[in-house]
């Protein structure tokens, strides 16, 4: 098949270029098996991936699929099968490897250094690899690259302030000025607002009319019937179907996704509104909270929120407009510059965590290496930083018992208690950290963005869990998203912050999203 | 301007030396050749005479085992002190006071009058005594940088630095001054302590005491259980693996620092105490030059090859005294061989120099990537 390549946006004909793929693949992987200590990870996997196409690897937490994609892009040695560029046998053993032979991983955490500028990063990179090493030549092509995906960046700027997306641009500009013919994307679009998602698909078609293939891995289906061509459906470490365009079914997908996971009956029970005692006391009070951020920027101006017993308060609004120093305040992490924080009628402002903690706090964030866990240390010493019985010593024998026992419960898929926290995939480790903080919390739960790293099923399981437990127990809980589609799947009351305040409070079952949407960017 | 920067990036993939064992002793070997080759070609040193001496040192263990147990105790307390990031880098002083306190017990508080009977109740309680008190002023001179560390956010090394001359300078001003002793010979430096003071020598093994012995298995011991089976050993690795985590879970994570400087403080000035009432039994003028022997800070290397993994405290502590006795001994088998200005002391050095270099690199590169940016 011969195919002719799209325009570019200037709207000249770049160039003419044949390509065969129907006879050979860019990419083949055949019957590629790793082992981890005490899991399978990948169990005979193969895949074809041709240019000119846009195909997405769909699976749910812990399926395989950034384990495919890291042994693809040489970061992982694989124990058996082969990997097949463009016909010729690659043996990656390092990531240099892959990227000398057009791979290019471009990982959910951007692997950059937040110290230097972006061309500084971008040629350390180049350097790296002896394409090219002359400053002011590597700033010019930032500047044309940034231009040229649709987002530009000040290319003397410190990586450390940018924002996610712009870290995300950075490696993709890296990826084009090493000469990709590959682009492996591993959950890069969860994190990204929705006109910037669509932005970048917009970039990655253009990547694929230039006759590049791409491998898009992701857990969210809607976005892979999006933007994909093909999608292989990956579950427990094994292919399970590759689909064609025209075979695409949300149902049928999310079947060979989950099958046998009993989906439905997380999605039958425990969502719907629950009923609120009007006259109840507030557990969580502010009043008038002002704090600054790392800067020393008002992130927080006058925040007033308050929460019920029985009542999940969900806060939604766009990234960086104060979640996260909220979420902080909420937990104790970060004091306040004016306002009160009352928890159960006492005043605990500027207090610290342990009072916060001590009454019986749970806290969920979307960094859970950052905020909760230690990724050096075991899932048992995890575990008893917050759940431990005793004083002052600590049985190692029952710790590890009782995380094995919730780690069960939460069907949490790690070798063992021993396991250091930074060795399961990152679905399994915001599991980890929802089960710990669950099991810990008896008066309210904050959460920050719990859902982001979560695959559908695993977030239908925490929401019901989360509402069984606001029923059952009387739990209170602040709802932090981005989400606006969760925010009102999961609160009772909702509020929206923007720009550090808090625009507005309404009841879930009588606002109209268009408010809601309205408040967020306004 | 040019500017050069260091880049050092932790590793995706892991290389393929992993076990730190294999690190140690492969560090230990390369270590020995290369110091060979470097002394081969400067002073033509034959390889019998070198290998023979290494031999001998390992042979002649009564000589390793005395500083083995002080590295022992010493590196445990700095370990300890590295696990929750406290970077105690003053040890040395922390044991010079050690010294002080033990020697003011035994010699010049009250206490010293009420138990100078020679019966064994009252000298076991002075030499305890003693102890404690070395022990509580190496505390105190740990909680100094420490305090200033959680309040201040200073940073707590070069204070660490600078209070090691500091306890330098105090131990000379007390030698000189009040402390300063009447039966030395014009030697300007203290009296010795009583004799009922003093540790107790194991027979049949000259070099060390039983204090010693059971303070560094001790000491050890519990270090490790406070580590793996209490609240606080729990608190100390979050606190050196990711501080945030701790808070958020409700500790003040300032409480963890000063605990750490404390315990670690206490063992230092413990080996202090120790070694005064076991080996020195008085203090000389000019502490500072070398009169410590340095434990304090050739403890560092014991701590650093162990790094923050408490069951190589004694392998790494095998390993530098050997080093350091080896060095010793080699300097009488370059007598004669060395150029006119260069010290034999410097070639002593050699051997824990490239052993740690090794090493250092080797475990460096296990865990990250290096790299050299420049800017213009």
């Amino acid at each position: 098949m011969v195919r002719k390549l799209g325009k570019i946006p200037g709207g000249k004909v770049r160039r003419l270029e044949m390509v065969f793929s129907s006879t050979q693949p860019a990419l083949r992987v055949t019957g590629v098996t790793k082992r981890f200590p005490g899991v399978l990870a990948l169990d005979r996997v193969s895949l074809d991936l041709y240019s000119g196409e846009i195909h997405s690897l769909l699976g749910e937490n812990g399926s395989g699929k950034s384990t495919l994609a890291k042994v693809i892009a040489g970061i992982y040695v694989p124990d058996e099968g082969s990997i097949e560029v463009l016909g010729k046998p690659l043996k990656p053993v390092s990531p240099a490897d892959a990227i000398n032979h057009g791979i290019f991983y471009l990982p959910q955490s951007p692997n950059l250094i937040d110290k230097l500028t972006v061309t500084e990063n971008v040629l350390l990179t180049l350097r790296s690899y002896g394409v090219m090493s002359k400053v002011k030549e590597v700033k010019g092509l930032v500047i044309r690259e940034a231009q040229n995906i649709g987002s530009p960046i000040d290319p003397e700027a410190e990586v450390g302030k940018l924002s996610y997306t712009q870290k995300q641009v950075v490696e993709l500009m890296k990826a084009s000025l090493l000469g990709t013919r590959i682009l492996l994307v591993d959950e890069v679009t969860t994190y990204l607002p929705r006109s910037v998602r669509e932005k970048f698909y917009e970039y990655l078609n253009r990547l694929k009319s230039e006759g590049k293939a791409v491998l898009l891995i992701t857990h969210k289906i809607p976005e892979a019937i999006e933007v994909a061509d093909r999608i292989t459906v990956m579950r427990s470490g094994k292919v399970v179907k590759t689909l064609e365009r025209k075979e695409f079914d949300i149902d049928l997908i999310r079947k060979l996704m989950f099958e046998n996971n009993g989906l439905s009956a997380y999605t039958a029970e425990g969502l719907s509104v629950e009923h609120i005692t009007k006259d109840e006391k507030a557990v969580i009070r502010l009043e008038d909270v002002w704090a600054t951020d790392e800067s020393g920027n008002y992130a927080l101006r006058g925040v007033r929120i308050s929460v019920r017993p029985r009542e999940i308060l969900g806060i939604v609004g766009i990234s960086g407009s104060g979640q996260r120093e909220l979420s902080e305040v909420l937990i104790g992490l970060r004091s306040v510059e004016r306002g009160r924080y009352y928890l159960d009628g006492v005043d605990v402002t500027n207090k610290g965590s342990k009072v916060v903690r001590a009454a019986g706090v749970g806290f969920v964030s979307e960094v859970p290496l950052y905020y909760s866990l230690s990724g050096d240390l075991s899932l048992t010493e995890n575990m008893a930083l917050v759940i431990r019985d005793g004083g002052l010593f600590l049985s190692l024998k029952s710790l590890s018992a009782k995380t094995r026992e919730i780690m069960e419960k939460y069907g949490i898929v790690a070798a063992s208690p021993k396991t250091q926290a930074k060795v399961l995939s990152g679905g399994n480790v915001m599991r980890f950290v929802i089960a710990r903080e669950l099991e810990f919390a008896r008066k309210a739960l904050i959460a920050l963005n719990p859902t982001r790293s979560l695959d559908e099923r695993s977030v239908l399981s925490f929401i019901s869990t989360l509402k069984k437990r606001v029923r059952r127990d009387g739990l209170s809980v602040v709802y932090i998203s981005e989400s606006l589609d969760e925010v009102l799947q999961v609160s009772d009351v909702i509020a929206v912050i923007n720009n550090g305040k808090i625009m507005g409070v309404y009841d879930r079952r009588t606002v109209e999203r268009e408010v809601l949407e309205k408040l967020m960017v306004m | 301007m040019v500017k050069i920067s260091l880049v050092i990036t932790k590793r995706y993939k892991r290389t393929i030396i992993e076990s730190t064992p294999v690190i140690l002793m492969g560090s230990l070997l390369t270590g020995l050749v290369m110091s060979y080759l470097i002394i081969w070609a400067t002073v033509g040193l034959d390889p019998l005479s070198f290998f023979t001496t290494f031999y001998q040192t390992l042979v002649s263990y009564t000589g390793l085992l005395e500083s083995l147990l002080f590295l022992t105790i010493l590196g445990t307390a700095i370990s300890i002190a590295f696990y929750g990031s406290y970077w105690n880098v003053g040890a040395e002083g922390q044991y010079v006071l050690g010294m002080l306190g033990a020697i003011y017990v035994v010699m010049f508080s009250p206490l010293s009058g009420f138990l100078s009977g020679n019966d064994l109740v009252s000298a076991a309680v002075l030499k305890l005594a003693a102890i404690l008190l070395g022990g509580a002023l190496g505390a105190l001179w740990s909680l100094i940088p420490g305090l200033i560390k959680v309040f201040t956010k200073i940073s707590e090394i070069p204070i660490m630095l600078l209070m090691n001359y500091i306890a330098y300078s105090l131990s000379d001003y007390l030698t000189a001054g009040p402390w300063k002793g009447r039966y030395t010979y014009g030697y300007i430096r203290t009296d010795m302590i009583s004799e009922s003071a003093r540790l107790t020598v194991i027979p049949g093994l000259e070099t060390l005491r039983y204090e010693v012995v059971i303070a560094a298995i001790v000491v050890l011991v519990s270090i490790y259980l406070i580590l793996d089976h209490t609240l606080l050993g729990l608190k100390i690795k979050f606190l050196g693996t990711n501080p945030t985590a701790l808070k958020s879970s409700g500790f003040d994570e300032r409480k963890v620092t000063v605990s750490v400087a404390t315990i670690s403080g206490f063992i230092a000035g413990l080996a202090g105490a120790m070694r005064l009432l076991g080996y020195d039994y008085r203090l000389p003028y000019n502490i500072g030059d070398g009169k410590t022997g340095f434990y304090g800070y050739t403890a560092i290397l014991v701590a650093w090859l162990s790094f923050r993994d408490i069951r190589f405290i004694v392998p790494s502590a095998i390993i530098v005294s050997a080093l350091s006795s080896f060095g010793y001994r080699i300097q009488m088998s370059l007598k004669g061989l060395l150029p006119p200005g260069i010290s034999a002391y410097a070639f002593s050095q050699i051997f824990i120099g490239t052993t740690l270099i090794v090493y250092t690199l080797t475990r460096i590169t296990k865990e990250f990537s290096v790299k050299l940016v420049i800017r213009r």
